[in-house]
């Protein structure tokens, strides 16, 4: 018989992505059997996450209220012409971690799925349109996800967008670099013929 | 794609299954109700990894047991490779030459066209039943078909829930059938592609079939966006304009792909309200026969799956059915009550199997 306490743990646990009730229940035993008190650690990691972060007042990702603009916000070496859309903050980590892109940022926190109840209210749709009439901005690249929701969020943004006049592009997607076409997925083949471009 | 043998284990009523296949003609004959056709199951389970008479993949698995396992060996292009499919309470796996795949690599190796008594419904059913047909024969085609259609099908989920929503805004389901309208084309123009390569077969394969000389067999797409004007992408999008105002009110989606039909006509009548049975049976052969041959044109060669033919035809039109299966040097798997009924299959590449309670045995 399992006690409630762990049970509730367990619970909580295995909501989380990625883990089932059986990792959760691993987890769960073995904090308990580990020297030095792991679940008030763990517990006072999360409340202080609770209670630091925020949303950036620029960008929306997520910063802390110490941060707010966050840092990538408060550089003053970016590109303020420009603006890439992405669904979530870990989008702007991967974008960062090329180091090619010198403009901002802006994330949705999402994308429009009315099948999850996700609407364009539920989206930081509004504080983009109000980022592009206070701001400089030239260019807007959509990064949503090459999906269907993401592909969806790109088209509603963009005809958003239209009125405003900024010039909106919308991240290529095909075949992935370092990859051999021979063993490229069909449909990621179809979209990079779809999506080919003029060599000059 | 020859299959070489197959074996299946947990199938049905099916005995621990081993056999050897490697033969143009596999005839499968015995009794009624012995197990025939869960032979051909089995053959088509991993052709398409979808059951052929079952509605659901667990109506496979043997009555009582959690999991059933079919195997085969397969030649494909000079290649020899292992499949398996494995069924069980969570759904299907499968491997090829014992490790995980995509389904892409999975369907290079293997398709299947079925003919079975219920198809007769792709005439005479609702345009439902004409739709699948026509998807399953876009897939067999190419299986990336597949994609097309889930990735329509998500769209148009997407968007009935935005209609079912408190307050559609306007412009999310302007973006919607923006997206809809591209999948839309992407999906109709497959189809038509299909009715095209058929079109280029179908006239002489129901002379030969049928036997009467003269019917004309006229395949045609029914689709409001047949008629209009520019590319289908924009077609779709207009269509869908107009319906606005109609799926607002209703709240439900009112237009697009999954509404289409396909007319199938013999000398300008529809079979579906004016054709005999054996008619509509000859008519249905000859789709499924011109899907085989628009393969064979293209080079590709799916096995050929005939279910309780004896039933289905009369003997000389069998005989005309296997003289034309024999031209095209598909291999052909074939149930009967009758193995005289096929008549006389060139012996040196038929296989004979006898089904009996639920064994199969090679029969000489």
């Amino acid at each position: 018989m399992t006690s409630d306490p762990i049970r509730r743990a367990v619970r909580q646990l295995s909501r989380l992505p990625g883990i089932g009730e059986k990792t959760a229940t691993r987890l769960v035993y073995w904090m308990l059997t580990q020297p030095g008190d792991v679940p008030a650690q763990l517990a006072s990691a999360l409340q202080e996450l609770d209670a630091s972060i925020t949303e950036c007042k620029v960008c929306c990702t997520l910063t802390t209220h110490d941060e707010d603009p966050c840092r990538l916000c408060a550089r003053g070496d970016r590109d303020d012409t420009l603006i890439l859309v992405v669904e979530h903050p870990q989008d702007v980590l991967a974008f960062e971690r090329t180091g090619e892109y010198r403009g901002r940022y802006h994330v949705l926190h999402g994308a429009l799925s009315p099948l999850d109840g996700i609407t364009p209210d539920q989206l930081r749709i509004r504080p983009l349109l109000e980022r592009l009439r206070a701001e400089t901005v030239t260019e807007v690249v959509l990064a949503t996800d090459p999906n269907v929701e993401g592909d969806a969020t790109a088209m509603y943004v963009a005809r958003l967008l239209r009125p405003i006049g900024v010039r909106t592009t919308r991240l290529a997607h095909g075949i992935s670099v370092g990859t051999e076409i021979e063993y490229a997925d069909t449909v990621s083949l179809a979209r990079a013929f779809e999506y080919r471009r003029e060599l000059s | 794609m020859r299959l070489l043998s197959i074996q299946a284990l947990n199938f049905r009523n099916l005995k621990p299954l081993a056999i050897d296949t490697d033969a143009a003609f596999v005839v499968i004959h015995g009794p009624n109700a012995q197990g025939k056709t869960n032979v051909l199951e089995a053959v088509y389970l991993l052709a398409t990894l979808k059951p052929l008479r079952a509605r659901r993949l667990q109506e496979l698995v043997r009555f009582e047991e959690q999991n059933a396992v079919v195997g085969a060996s397969i030649r494909t292009e000079g290649m020899e490779r292992r499949y398996k499919v494995s069924i069980g309470p969570d759904g299907r796996t499968v491997q090829l030459d014992g490790q995980k795949v995509g389904l892409d690599q999975w369907f290079q190796g293997v398709r299947a066209i079925a003919f079975t008594p219920s198809d007769g419904e792709i005439v005479l059913g609702g345009p439902s039943e004409r739709r699948t047909w026509l998807d399953r024969a876009a897939f067999t085609k190419a299986p990336a078909h597949l994609e097309v259609v889930r990735r329509y099908q998500r769209v148009l989920d997407q968007k009935a829930a935005a209609l079912k929503g408190a307050r559609p805004e306007p412009a999310m389901l302007d973006a919607l059938d923006v997206q809809l309208a591209e999948q839309a084309a992407r999906l109709v123009e497959r189809r038509m592609d299909l009715l095209t390569d058929l079109r280029a077969h179908i006239e002489a394969l129901h002379r030969r079939i049928a036997g009467d000389a003269g019917m004309r067999v006229t395949l045609r797409y029914r689709s409001p966006v047949v008629e209009a004007q520019g590319t289908m992408a924009e077609r779709w999008r207009r269509i869908f304009e107009r319906s606005r105002q109609g799926e607002l009110r209703r709240r439900i989606c009112l237009s697009g792909p999954q509404r289409d039909d396909v007319e199938i006509l013999l000398d300008g009548q529809p079979v579906r309200s004016f054709g005999s049975r054996g008619q509509v049976r000859s008519v249905v052969l000859s789709l499924k026969l011109a899907e085989l041959v628009a393969a064979r044109a293209r080079g590709d060669a799916p096995l050929f799956l005939l279910d309780d033919l004896s039933s289905e035809l009369d003997r000389a039109r069998t005989q005309r059915l296997v003289e034309v299966l024999s031209e095209l040097a598909a291999q052909v798997f074939i149930t009967t009550t009758d193995r005289g009924h096929l008549g006389a299959l060139p012996a040196d590449v038929t296989c004979s199997l006898r089904v009996s309670q639920g064994e199969v045995t090679s029969s000489a």
